[in-house]
């Protein structure tokens, strides 16, 4: 039939025309990669720790540890603590997607060598340790390991921070002497060595844990001077400022300033400082600028500390001694601890006054000396996370008001929330969520 | 058989006149000469006049009339009279473009009435289909010249797939993307409206799947299936139409600010009273003093610290005391808004030869906006469409376009570079006319200038630089939101499109009954678009931020098939269709972004203004292909019974372990007329189908990825990788090798009839579908190591009703009144998400549209009020309530139901029509008022209340308001006794910005006049002293009320474009209403 010949040159052409290359191996992306060295990712954790140390966790940490404030917006709702989860999914996914999820990708990586594994573990356990002691209990032992947990269970605040410090001795063993610049710091990180850089971090999550022996066994090897502090890098590129003036400057003016703030008080002399210090001013200088309206804002000049290309502190000498002044006052050590406590006090006179007398040693003793310790490095460290660990920690000892005058030790937020992007997914979660004021178990008592 | 161009015979010409069985002349029917292309239409009178061969026979037809054959004898008058035909030869468009009997198909196919849509004004078609049939949704994106529109049939089905229908316009598939529409940026055009509305012949809406089913993948969201014209309509020879129209805009709705308090703080916040406030300079906040108490004239200025120069040399310090007691909310308004205006001229050519016919066509539609800025659009397109019938046997055919597209957009939503943004928050005692000068700057004795300086209400004297005398590198210090006139007009959002559109056909007939088609047809475009913020602009564009975004998309396709038919017996006759299909998607994007200029002071749009760290390149590329086998059957069988099946096979570049893909579908019909006796019916037919259809995996989803580093937080800071040293991460999203097809499988049923001698139409439709093994990228555990995951994960269901219906109430020879109606309601559930709570489709974090279990597709959640169990509020220690940390389900931005109506009246030669709209049942968030709230702007917070309740009561910050003071706000009892509801409570969670977001979601129920025109054809007599055939002047109005609850913001507007996220409002862009006036004539 002469129709049927038709039919069948036409398919005849249709089963030549079909085959199936047309359609096949074309799935593969360009647009990406898909195999990438450790030594190639080493410096997103890197990143990840800058964020976790330097961008909203830290702002967030300012204004509940009432050394800042919400001033605008958003941030006005958050200054009368209101909970919200979603406000958590970010930070929460970055640290753990981009830091602790990039350093076991090199932890597993047959081929990456001592030195970038060891890197990877000190940042991780620095991060693991330091979610537990921002949201209590996290997940730990079943985190970024998907293929075995898609959804990883939450272990204990105090077996996370172990862990965590555990993580860190590791890396310290494989990254030897390794200074921070040749270890992959490139323009990120600088500092003096990994090893003890991880090893103030170690101090300062064992003095979160309460051990004031490991604490202070990791801070005497921990970082020996201010040119030795692991900082953070910053440039005048849209991207890589300091984080604090990116948000105040380039992306959310009026958000964040300080008004009413206790560490204003403080420097300003409305409320009276546990060390007396006459020089106080430059330091008040170097933290805050006026602002219209009456309105203090945190200093971004280019000599302040939120300058465009001001470094963050990630793990400071301050830090280290401070660890070991409140750990040997812990133990009964009041020499030794004051001794800690002066070595900065003449430190920050070098840094802030011409005049020898302006930040005098203390001679503090006792609960004076103890307080003076806490509240030094509250004033010291502004900025940086482990000042509101330390408020809930030491059960807000120095008696900071919250946001409303109230003094308290549960009158301001105890916890960063579990975010809603866990709640949404992982049927593991604690079946009890814990209230904003609920203390974590770490920092129930001191 | 001969070529009419050869014929041998004696040529004679046949005149006379074409009427109705009532003697009335139909104009436009068609006669003619069988077995030849050689025809003519009759004139408005019925007149013809047609050259002939001696012996052959003449075809008279008109739709909805019985075709009557007649020999040519020796009379040179043949006079006929056309009976009205028991059948409309009504056609709908098959999703291969090819014609076919309304009354034969067996699907919900319904047809647009293209008139309708010319008539309509609307320069997109997109916006000008709207309610012009059931089962599609056509929500328009804004008022923005050029604006895009969102397209849905049947409701979404889908997440990462297309959300358009696909769109077959001549054959060729074309694209209708609409890329970008985001919470911030700039409204976005939709590729569909490059076409030029004029040219269009027919529209034909395939909603069902089964009438879908021969393009498989891809055919989920239904087809669109648009014929342009080919110049076969007119008499032989040349004929030109042109059409001139002018229309004018204005806004349609606008937002209430308060004119009475200055910009500021409340006295509260500075140890004052209530119900005072403070004059500060450059604060957001409109919680300042009582305008009416200043002193009147001029403020103060205090020029010690610099000041800002205006272009006339006036200058302008900081304020030492505020006089000034003007409200300039109307004068800004003034100098942001006017008319727009919009040209739209077109013109065509149509020529009809004895063996080839060909349409051309030229238009420009020129938009200018109604904002007094960079807000234009204009669109010239060219048209050429060819059909040759080369042999008897061999036909040709050419559909070809270009379209040029040149746009200035201005940005829009959440954005601090936004219009309304900086315009709606602006204090009413803030002139912001003065937007652009010379700041001066004195510190230290040392006065610096800075040339283009930006001054908005929070930078009063303008923004300023600063240089690092160490490095030479420069710092802007801009206000923290545009001016609205900076962002108007110094900010740049220049787009332009070049569209080509070609697709040739060869048509070969074996014999009568079996034709082979081979069709190839190339999609191409480009959009260029560019984004430049000169230094000095708000947000990260303070030192200058430059954007270029070249986007090209080629979509080509071969396909060829073969129809035939013949009788299986002689009471069974088949007509079939098989053929094979190749598509092709071929998608790239280049970007170059900088920012940070090294000359900060002339505009330069182009990339290469910046130093190496602060540009950055980018690219993506996307190809797929898709190759595929299909047949349709048609079977009759006897008078009444028609069934058709359909059957697709297929593979796809996006599955690689997938397999071949085969999609089935069958349909049904009976026609009924014969069988119900009853005389008012003239036509019945009842019709049920099944088919499925699917929707491809998106590119190179299978596998896990890694790519370039960085990191930001959601606040905008964040640690580009490119300035880091370039390290790498893993994507948060896990890849999947095994992904399938998402399969759409559905059900319907209806009936088409007509009654009343074809006087009433009624169609109806109930349809059932579900689209299983949806693709998502399934939220998971992020403390596993990855966020999301690809997985067919989800089950989306449809169920709706779609009715037509059409009535002829008054046809006489001076009069005829005929309405028209349509109705849709679609339920749309997502019935699993593998367990995930909830997936963001659109919107802010806390604050979005997306997809939750047993919930609507686009289902909002929000931050809500702490409640108990019983649902009481949990109010704190402040009598105010809290927020609850959690997010919870609240607003559905799908309407209930949508309808239209529309009617027409004519009398002799005025036509007068109407168009209405309305959806029911939608919500939107109201993020504009919350934050309006927030900011002390909008008109509610303009009250004065005096605590009447005899004792002290508190505001949220727990400040007093002593008995019988005045305080700006007003008392309100949330269960714990009263409580002053002020600026503190506004901004914290009862505004915009606190955590409660769905106190703000708001029924946004709407109906519109969309259309109203009266249209007069001018006289035949004066037609003809003027040389034409045709000549008509419009007058139209279009979305000229709105009759909605949402009565500061036009109810369709979405911030998220055309998005799947809808019903979010958040300083979009107004809408606008237009009033046009069109001329056509042709000759």
């Amino acid at each position: 039939m002469k129709i049927n010949k038709y039919i069948l040159t036409f398919f005849a052409a249709i089963v030549v025309g079909s085959c199936e290359s047309y359609t096949e191996d074309l799935n593969d992306d360009p647009n990406n990669f898909i195999v990438a060295a450790s030594d190639l990712i080493i410096g997103q954790s890197q990143l990840a720790l800058m964020q976790h140390m330097g961008s909203n966790n830290a702002r967030y940490a300012g204004i509940f540890s009432n050394t800042m404030s919400g001033a605008d917006r958003q941030y006005l709702t958050l200054n009368t603590y209101s909970p919200n989860r979603s406000n958590y999914d970010d930070m929460w996914g970055d640290t753990y997607l981009q830091g602790i999820n990039t350093a076991q990708l090199i932890i597993n990586d047959e081929n990456a060598g001592d030195l970038v594994k060891g890197i990877a573990k000190i940042i991780q356990g620095t991060l693991y340790a330091d979610m537990a002691a921002l949201y209590g209990d996290v997940p730990f032992s079943e985190a970024v390991n998907p293929n075995e947990y898609p959804n990883p269970v939450y272990d204990a605040q105090a077996d996370v921070v172990n862990g965590g410090i555990a993580l860190i001795e590791q890396g310290i063993a494989q990254v030897g002497n390794t200074s921070i610049s040749a270890g992959f710091g490139g323009n990120r990180l600088s500092g003096g060595t990994w090893a003890e850089a991880g090893h103030t971090l170690a101090a300062r999550y064992s003095l979160l844990a309460g051990n004031y022996a490991s604490a202070i066994s990791h801070a005497n090897q921990g970082i020996s001077s201010r040119a030795n502090d692991l900082v953070t890098q910053h440039g005048t590129s849209l991207e890589n400022r300091n984080l604090f003036y990116q948000f105040i400057i380039d992306e959310r003016q009026d958000y964040l300033k300080a008004n009413e703030a206790h560490l204003v008080y403080l420097l300003d002399g409305t409320t009276p400082r546990k060390l007396t210090t006459p020089g106080q001013q430059a330091q008040y200088d170097f933290y805050f600028i006026p602002d219209l309206g009456g309105e203090v804002a945190l200093n971004t000049n280019s000599s302040g500390k939120f300058g465009m290309t001001a470094p963050m502190t990630i793990a400071s000498y301050h830090e280290t001694q401070f660890i070991l002044a409140e750990s040997k006052f812990m133990q009964g050590d009041e020499a030794g601890a004051r001794q800690h406590l002066n070595n900065v006090r003449s430190d920050l006179r070098v840094q802030y006054s011409s005049d020898a007398s302006g930040f005098p040693d203390s001679v503090a003793t006792g609960t004076d000396l103890h307080l003076q310790i806490l509240e030094e490095k509250y004033i010291t460290l502004m900025g940086e996370l482990v000042t509101f660990h330390d408020l809930r920690r030491t059960r807000n000892a120095i008696g900071v008001p919250n946001k409303q005058g109230a003094v308290g030790a549960s009158n301001f937020p105890q916890r960063y929330l579990y975010p809603q992007s866990e709640l949404d997914t992982n049927p593991n979660m604690p079946s009890t969520l814990p209230d904003f004021f609920d203390p974590t178990t770490l920092f129930t008592s001191y | 058989m001969t070529l009419s161009l050869v014929s041998i015979y004696a040529q004679k010409t046949i005149s006379g006149i074409v009427n109705d069985s009532d003697g009335l002349p139909l104009p436009g029917a068609s006669i003619v000469e069988k077995g030849t292309n050689n025809g003519v239409t009759t004139d408005f009178d019925g007149n013809y006049s047609i050259e002939v061969s001696e012996g052959s026979t003449l075809i008279f037809s008109f739709v909805g009339y019985t075709s009557q054959e007649l020999a040519v004898g020796s009379d040179d008058t043949v006079n006929v009279s056309l009976e009205s035909g028991t059948e409309l030869e009504e056609v709908v468009l098959t999703a291969l473009g090819l014609e076919k009997k309304k009354d034969d198909d067996l699907t919900s196919t319904t047809k647009i009435e293209v008139d309708g849509v010319q008539r309509s004004g609307e320069s997109g078609i997109l916006q000008g289909m709207s309610g012009k049939t059931s089962g599609v949704n056509i929500t328009r994106n804004s008022g923005d010249p050029g604006s895009g529109a969102y397209i849905q049939i049947r409701g979404q089905n889908t997440i990462f797939g297309d959300i358009s229908p696909l769109i077959i316009l001549d054959g060729a598939i074309i694209s209708n993307d609409n890329i970008g529409g985001n919470t911030a940026g700039v409204v976005q055009q939709s590729r569909l409206n490059d076409i030029n509305p004029d040219d269009i012949e027919s529209i034909s809406v395939i909603k069902g799947a089964a009438a879908a089913a021969i393009y498989g993948t891809g055919a989920a969201n239904g087809v669109l299936v648009i014929n342009t014209k080919r110049g076969s309509e007119s008499p032989k020879g040349w004929s030109v139409n042109a059409k001139s129209s002018l229309s004018v805009e204005t806004i349609n709705a606008e937002w209430k600010k308060q004119g009475s308090w200055g910009q500021g703080f409340p006295g509260q916040w500075v140890g004052g009273e209530p119900g005072t406030g403070v004059f500060v300079e450059n604060t957001g906040f409109s919680f300042g003093d009582q305008m009416s108490l200043r002193s009147g004239g001029a403020d103060v200025y205090d020029f010690s610290g610099g000041w800002f120069e205006t272009q006339d040399g006036t200058r302008i310090g900081n304020i030492a005391q505020k006089n000034d007691k003007t409200n300039y909310n109307q004068i800004n308004r003034d100098a942001v808004f006017g008319n727009g205006y919009t040209y739209d001229n077109s013109v065509s050519f149509s020529y009809n030869g004895e063996s080839n016919r060909t349409y051309i066509s030229i238009s420009n539609v020129n938009q200018d906006g109604i904002m007094k800025g960079n807000s234009d659009y204009e669109r010239t397109s060219l048209k050429l469409n060819n059909t040759t019938q080369a042999t008897d046997k061999l036909l040709f055919k050419l559909s070809s376009s270009y379209t040029n597209i040149s746009s200035n957009r201005v940005q829009t939503g959440s954005n601090l570079s936004g219009l309304y943004l900086g315009y709606l928050r602006n204090s009413p005692d803030f002139d912001f006319r003065e937007y652009k000068g010379t700041n001066y700057r004195i510190v230290d004795g040392v006065t610096t200038v800075t040339p283009n300086s930006h001054r908005s209400y929070r930078r009063n004297t303008g923004s300023y630089r600063t240089f690092n005398t160490a490095t030479g590198a420069f710092n802007y210090l801009a206000p923290s939101y545009n001016n609205p006139l900076w962002t108007m007009r110094e900010q740049k959002n220049l787009n332009d499109v070049n569209r080509f559109i070609f697709s040739p056909e060869v048509n070969y007939s074996f014999n009568d009954n079996l034709n082979l088609a081979i069709r190839y047809s190339v999609d191409y475009y480009q959009d260029n678009r560019l984004d430049y913020r000169p230094p000095g602009s708000a947000s990260e564009g303070n030192n200058g931020q430059y954007t270029e975004d070249r986007y090209s998309n080629k979509l080509s396709q071969l396909n060829m098939f073969l129809t035939g038919g013949f009788d299986l017996t002689s009471n069974v006759g088949l007509n079939y269709t098989v053929g094979y299909q190749q598509f092709e998607s071929d998608y790239r994007r280049l970007s170059a972004f900088e920012a940070v200029f090294t000359n900060p002071d002339q505009e330069f749009l182009n990339p290469g203004n910046a130093a190496s760290q602060n540009s950055l390149p980018s690219g993506f590329r996307e190809l797929r292909r898709q190759n595929g086998v299909y047949g349709v059957l048609n079977f009759d069988i006897g008078e009444n019974l028609l069934v058709e099946l359909t059957g697709r096979g297929e593979t796809f570049s996006t599955m690689p372990n997938a397999g071949v893909i085969f999609y089935p579908s069958a349909s049904i019909g009976y026609k009924l007329t014969d069988l119900v006796n009853l005389d008012a019916l003239s036509f019945l037919k009842v019709r049920a189908s099944y088919g499925e259809v699917g929707v491809a995996p998106p590119a190179y989803i299978t596998s896990t990825v890694l790519g370039p580093g960085g990191i930001g937080s959601s606040w905008g800071d964040g640690l580009d990788g490119s300035v880091y040293g370039n390290p790498f991460t893993q994507s948060t999203t896990r890849g999947n090798p095994d992904l399938k097809e998402e399969r759409k499988k559905e059900f319907e049923i209806g009936f088409d009839s007509r009654f009343f001698d074809n006087n009433l139409t009624l169609g109806f439709t109930y349809y059932d579908n579900k689209t299983e093994d949806g693709i998502l990228a399934l939220p998971i555990t992020p403390s596993s190591g990855f966020n999301t995951t690809f997985q067919n994960a989800t089950l989306i269901t449809n169920k709706g009703i779609e009715i037509d219906i059409s009535a002829s109430l008054i046809k006489t020879e001076d009069l005829s009144f005929d309405i028209n109606g349509s109705f849709t309601q679609n339920k749309n559930i997502v019935e699993s998400l593998e367990g995930a709570a909830y997936f963001g489709l659109n919107g802010f974090t806390g604050t979005e549209s997306g997809i939750a279990e047993g919930e609507p597709y686009g289902i909002q959640r929000h931050g809500q009020f702490l409640r108990d169990a019983s649902g009481n509020l949990l109010l704190g220690s402040n009598g105010f309530p809290q927020a609850d940390p959690e997010l919870l389900i609240a607003g559905d931005p799908n309407p209930d139901f949508r309808a239209g109506l529309g009617t027409s009246l004519r009398y002799k030669n005025f036509n007068f029509t109407t168009q209405f709209e309305t959806s029911q049942g939608n919500d939107v968030w109201n993020g504009t008022y919350s934050v309006m709230l927030f900011w002390g702007i909008h008109e509610s917070t303009d009250i004065l209340t005096a605590n009447d309740t005899g004792s002290t009561i508190f505001n949220a910050w727990g400040d007093p308001i002593p008995a019988g003071a005045q305080f700006r706000g007003y008392i309100e009892d949330f269960g714990a006794g009263p409580v002053a509801v002020d600026h503190e409570w506004w901004t914290a969670n009862g505004g915009g910005f606190g955590d409660v977001t769905s106190q703000f979601v708001e029924d946004a129920s709407w109906v519109k006049l969309r259309e109203i025109s009266l249209s007069y054809d001018f006289d035949r007599s004066l037609i003809e002293r003027l040389g034409l055939d045709n000549l008509s002047l419009s007058l139209s109005g279009r979305n000229l009320f709105t009759w909605s609850n949402i009565k500061e913001f036009d109810p369709e507007n979405n911030l998220t474009g055309a998005s799947r996220g809808r019903g979010l409002e958040y300083f979009s862009n107004p809408g606008t209403r237009s009033v046009l006036t069109t001329l056509r004539f042709g000759f």
